[in-house]
């Protein structure tokens, strides 16, 4: 079949179902039709599936204020820039993890939206895109948090210290009673977001035994500074507030440590009398997310404590 | 008048119009024989054509608030017409129609098979052939053969590229030409 004769035939065709003018009914119909509208709807936004994702998009924006802000230490408003700032106890503390009820509900009435969105759209773009959206959502909810975002960036140190002894491993303090500490640790943001590093976890208060008399405190983190660059030197620690961390970039840590109550700057007699410190639970903020990762270090840190404390 | 187009001069509001509702359908019913004519010529049913242009009607008063200017109205309300018939082919496909065998009382062959060398039946086999495309594509081919529409003119009514456009109807006269083609040697 010829190209002019296909076309001949598929005007034809068409003109064949050409009803020619409307019945003379159609336009009291459609009048009728009118007229019964009812009034805009107060709802009538969400019928469309755009708005709909507008609806969802604003719920999520609420959802981010709402959770906002979380509490944090004494420290971590930005403070002046003078130097040397003293790290003190509470400084980047985090008290209170909050559990991301709020952006779960949004994100699963979000899915629940876009979902629907994809079933009753119309435009096959609209289908497509509600139902990648729902299940970036699905995936993000899922993923998120179960890898930690935060890795070590190389550099690791401990003052004040000593040379460890025949027996000792890594860095072995050199405090005596609940002296402070300091322990300069690099970190990456190593997840494809940005996140917004909030301080240390408050471990609270380790008490030893029990009753009248046993009461003593182990080591452990107090506060949190930043380093404002590699090198150990506490002169220019700077006081602690949120930092945002963009994929890739690093940030150096300040962890002000007590080294309780049993501690002693020389080797103790028995090389068992030492405390092992190990990690720091430090808490971030990922989509509004917040998660406590376990930053373990490099090398163990060792607290020579005399046993039995007093 | 201030020398404003007359389209204008109604506008009030970020170039939106506000219409009466006995306006608003005295400018649907302007459009009803030319709207009703696409809509059975897309859909192939007279009477689901009628109620394809009360929705459009209707789907267009909800979204009035969209004009941008009354003497857009044909091209905007063919549109919601245009889109109304693709969302009905669409819920067609979902919902399957029987169809009925044909009677064809017209000549043909004495084994009484169509013969194709006749006009008649050829449109016929066309219009079959027709109403096996995917919607978008009966959409384009409506639009560019029965109303004369150009490529771009088509474009800017469905909201698409020029290249879409004419990919479609490089898409749908291709299907056409084999739907035909296999209909021919099935004889």
């Amino acid at each position: 079949m010829s190209e002019e004769t296909f076309e001949r035939d598929l005007r034809a065709a068409l003109a064949m179902r050409d009803p020619g003018p409307a019945p003379a009914h159609l336009e009291a119909v459609v009048r009728q039709r009118l007229a019964t509208d009812p009034r805009p709807r107060r709802l009538q936004i969400v019928a469309t599936p755009l708005a709909s994702i507008a609806l969802v998009a604003a719920a999520v924006i609420i959802a981010i204020v709402v959770s906002r802000p979380i509490e944090v230490g004494p420290g971590s408003a930005p403070g002046p820039s003078t130097l040397p700032h003293q790290i003190a106890p509470g400084d980047g503390v985090v008290t209170d993890v909050p559990q991301p009820i709020t952006q779960a509900v949004t994100a699963l009435i979000a899915c629940a939206v876009l979902f629907l969105t994809a079933l009753q759209a119309s435009r096959r773009r609209t289908r497509i895109g509600a139902s990648l959206a729902a299940l970036l959502i699905l995936v993000v909810c899922v993923t998120i948090g179960t890898s930690d975002a935060l890795g070590d960036a190389g550099m690791f140190g401990v003052t004040p210290t000593r040379e460890p002894g025949e027996g000792e491993t890594g860095a072995v303090l050199s405090v005596t009673g609940d002296d402070a500490f300091t322990v300069l640790v690099s970190l990456r943001n190593t997840s494809r977001l940005p996140l917004t590093i909030l301080g240390i976890a408050d471990g609270g208060t380790i008490e030893v035994g029990s009753g009248p008399g046993a009461m003593a405190t182990l080591p452990r983190f107090a506060g949190v500074g930043f380093f404002p660059g590699m090198e150990l030197n506490l002169a220019t620690i700077l006081p602690f507030h949120p930092r945002a961390l963009d994929p890739g970039a690093e940030v150096h840590l300040a962890l002000r440590g007590l080294a309780g109550t049993c501690a002693v700057a020389t080797r103790p007699p028995s090389n068992d009398a030492s405390y092992e410190i190990r990690e720091v639970p430090l808490v971030y903020e990922q989509l509004t997310i917040t998660h406590t990762q376990t930053i373990r270090f490099v090398e163990s840190i060792h607290v020579p404590s005399r046993m039995p404390c007093p | 008048m201030d020398g404003r187009p007359a389209a204008l001069v109604v506008s009030i509001g970020r170039n939106r119009v506000t219409l009466a509702a006995d306006d608003f359908a005295d400018l649907v019913a302007g459009q009803l024989d030319r709207s009703y004519r696409l809509a059975t010529v897309i859909l192939g049913s007279a009477m689901e054509a009628e109620d394809a242009v009360a929705d459009a009607a209707f789907a267009a008063w909800r979204g009035r608030g969209k004009l941008r200017a009354t003497d857009r109205f044909e091209a905007w309300f063919s549109r919601i017409v245009v889109n109304v018939c693709r969302d009905r082919l669409r819920a067609r496909r979902r919902r399957p129609v029987v169809e009925m065998p044909a009677v064809d009382v017209r000549s043909g062959s004495p084994d009484g098979e169509p013969d194709f060398r006749d006009g008649v039946h050829a449109r016929d086999a066309m219009s079959r052939a027709f109403e096996t495309l995917e919607p978008d594509e009966r959409i384009v081919l409506v639009l560019r053969f029965w109303q004369d529409l150009s490529v771009d003119t088509i474009a800017e009514r469905l909201g698409i590229p020029s290249g879409t456009v004419k990919s479609r109807l490089h898409h749908a006269t291709g299907r056409l030409r084999t739907s035909l083609t296999v209909r021919e040697v099935r004889r």
